[in-house]
C-alpha cells in the first residue's frame, strides 16, 4: 500500500528508558538505545495506542498517518 | 425491516422543545428506551471524547450527553459516560467538556486506567478476529447507550455506530488487530470487516440492552481523535436513533450521501452532488461495506423504516 504508517516519536528529554513502551508495543517499534527508548521502526506501528496509554512519563506522541487520498485533496 | 427515527436539527418553530436537544430525548422515548432501562440497571453510554491534544473540536457537544444521562436517570438507571485510552483520555474529557459538573453522571475509562481491564469474547464464524477484549465496563453494564459521532475516516471511509463500538469499547489489543486489517487492501474491506467482528463480540451480552444514537451532526471529513477539525462536509442533519445498528448506520449514509455539500468544505472543493457516495469519493473507501458486513453477519438488516419526529 502507499499509505504511510503512523509515526511515531519518543521525547528523550522525558524518557527514563523503563522500556514499558517496549513490552505493550505489538509491532516492535521501539528499541531501547543509550538508555532511551527510540522508534526504530514507526512504519510498523499499528495505531493500537499502547504505548501512549502505559508510558509513566507521557513521552510518546504517534503523528496522524498520512492517507495519501485525503492527503492529496487538501495538499492537492 | 427495522425502525430508525430521525430528529432533525432544522427548527419548525422558535420554541425550546424543537431544540435539537430537547428532540433528542423525545427521540430516545420514542426508540424505546424506557423499555431498555430498568430502575437500578447501570448504563454505560460511550461517546468520543476527542483526541488527546485538544486541539479537534466537532465532537459531541457535551449537552447531547447530559440529555442522554438525565433521561438514563429519570428512568431509574446509573448512568456512567466512558471511553478508551485509559486514564489520559479522561484528562482529555475533562478539558473537552465531559466532566461530573457538565454531565451529572461519572466519567470513568470504559477499560481501566491503561486499558488493561477486558473480557475475551468468542466470535463465532468470524470475518477476521475471533477473540475481540471489550472493554471491562462496558461488559459489565446492564445496558449500553452507543452515542457516535457520524463523521468521516481514512480507514473505511465513514466512522459511526459501527466504529464506536469496535474501537472505543475495545483493548488496544483488538484495536491493533483490527488496524493490522488494513494492510490486506487498499478498499478498506477487512478493516470494515474487522470493525464488524470487534460489534459483533461487543453487542454480545446486550441483547434487548442496547440502544445506538448517531450524531450527524458536525459531519466532518476526519474522525474525532485526529487532533485538528474541518468544516463538515455537508450541512447538520441531526440526531437518529435505532435499537438495529445496521439500519441506523444505513439510513445515516443514505442522509449524509443525499444532502448537498457544504459550503466552504472539501466537499465542496471535490464537486460532491446530492447522490454522491461522499465518503468513497473523499476517502476512496466505501464505507457500505460495513453495512453490508454487518447485516451479514446477523446484527441487523440494511432495510429501514425512517421515521421523523
Amino acid at each position: 500500500m502507499s499509505d504511510k504508517r503512523k509515526r511515531v516519536s519518543v521525547d528523550q528529554s522525558s524518557c527514563i528508558g523503563c522500556g514499558t513502551c517496549i513490552k505493550v508495543c505489538p509491532a516492535g517499534v521501539f528499541k531501547i538505545i543509550n538508555g532511551k527508548s527510540h522508534a526504530v521502526r514507526p512504519d510498523a506501528c499499528i495505531v493500537c495506542r499502547a504505548c501512549i496509554t502505559h508510558c509513566p512519563t507521557s513521552c510518546i506522541t504517534i503523528s496522524p498517518r498520512e492517507y495519501e487520498p485525503i492527503k492529496r485533496l487538501y495538499e492537492g | 425491516m427495522s425502525k430508525a427515527y430521525l430528529a432533525k436539527s432544522r427548527l419548525r418553530k422558535l420554541e425550546a422543545e424543537e431544540s435539537l436537544p430537547n428532540k433528542l430525548t423525545k427521540l430516545l422515548v420514542e426508540a424505546g428506551m424506557e423499555d431498555i432501562i430498568q430502575k437500578g440497571n447501570i448504563v454505560a453510554i460511550k461517546v468520543h471524547f476527542g483526541d488527546t491534544s485538544n486541539s479537534g473540536y466537532r465532537y459531541i457537544r457535551p449537552i447531547f450527553v447530559r440529555k442522554v444521562v438525565d433521561l438514563v436517570r429519570s428512568l431509574g438507571g446509573i448512568p456512567f459516560v466512558t471511553d478508551t485510552w485509559g486514564l489520559k483520555h479522561i484528562e482529555s474529557a475533562v478539558k473537552n467538556g465531559f466532566n461530573y459538573a457538565t454531565l451529572n453522571a461519572a466519567v470513568i475509562p470504559a477499560n481501566g486506567i491503561k486499558e488493561n481491564f477486558y473480557y475475551v469474547v468468542k466470535v463465532p464464524d468470524a470475518f477476521h478476529i475471533k477473540e475481540v477484549q471489550v472493554a471491562g465496563n462496558i461488559y459489565d453494564a446492564d445496558v449500553l447507550i452507543n452515542f457516535a459521532h457520524s463523521k468521516g475516516h481514512p480507514s473505511s471511509g465513514y466512522g459511526g455506530a459501527i466504529k464506536n463500538l469496535a474501537m472505543g469499547c475495545t483493548s488496544y489489543k483488538t484495536r491493533g488487530e483490527v488496524h493490522n486489517l488494513e494492510k490486506l487492501d487498499d478498499i478498506g474491506e477487512k478493516f470494515q470487516e474487522g470493525l464488524v467482528d470487534a460489534t459483533r463480540a461487543v453487542l454480545q451480552n446486550k441483547k434487548g440492552k442496547v440502544i445506538h444514537i448517531n450524531y450527524i451532526m458536525d459531519v466532518q471529513p476526519m474522525c474525532d481523535c485526529a487532533p485538528y477539525s474541518d468544516n463538515p462536509i455537508v450541512p447538520d442533519i441531526g440526531i437518529a436513533v435505532s435499537t438495529d445498528i445496521v439500519a441506523l448506520e444505513k439510513a445515516t449514509l443514505d442522509l449524509i450521501d443525499n444532502a448537498p455539500p457544504a459550503p466552504y468544505s472539501i466537499a465542496e472543493k471535490l464537486g460532491l452532488k446530492p447522490g454522491d457516495n461522499k465518503f468513497f469519493k473523499i476517502h476512496k473507501k466505501d464505507p457500505y461495506i460495513q453495512v453490508r458486513a454487518g447485516e451479514k453477519a446477523g446484527l441487523g438488516t440494511q432495510r429501514y423504516e425512517l421515521i421523523e419526529i
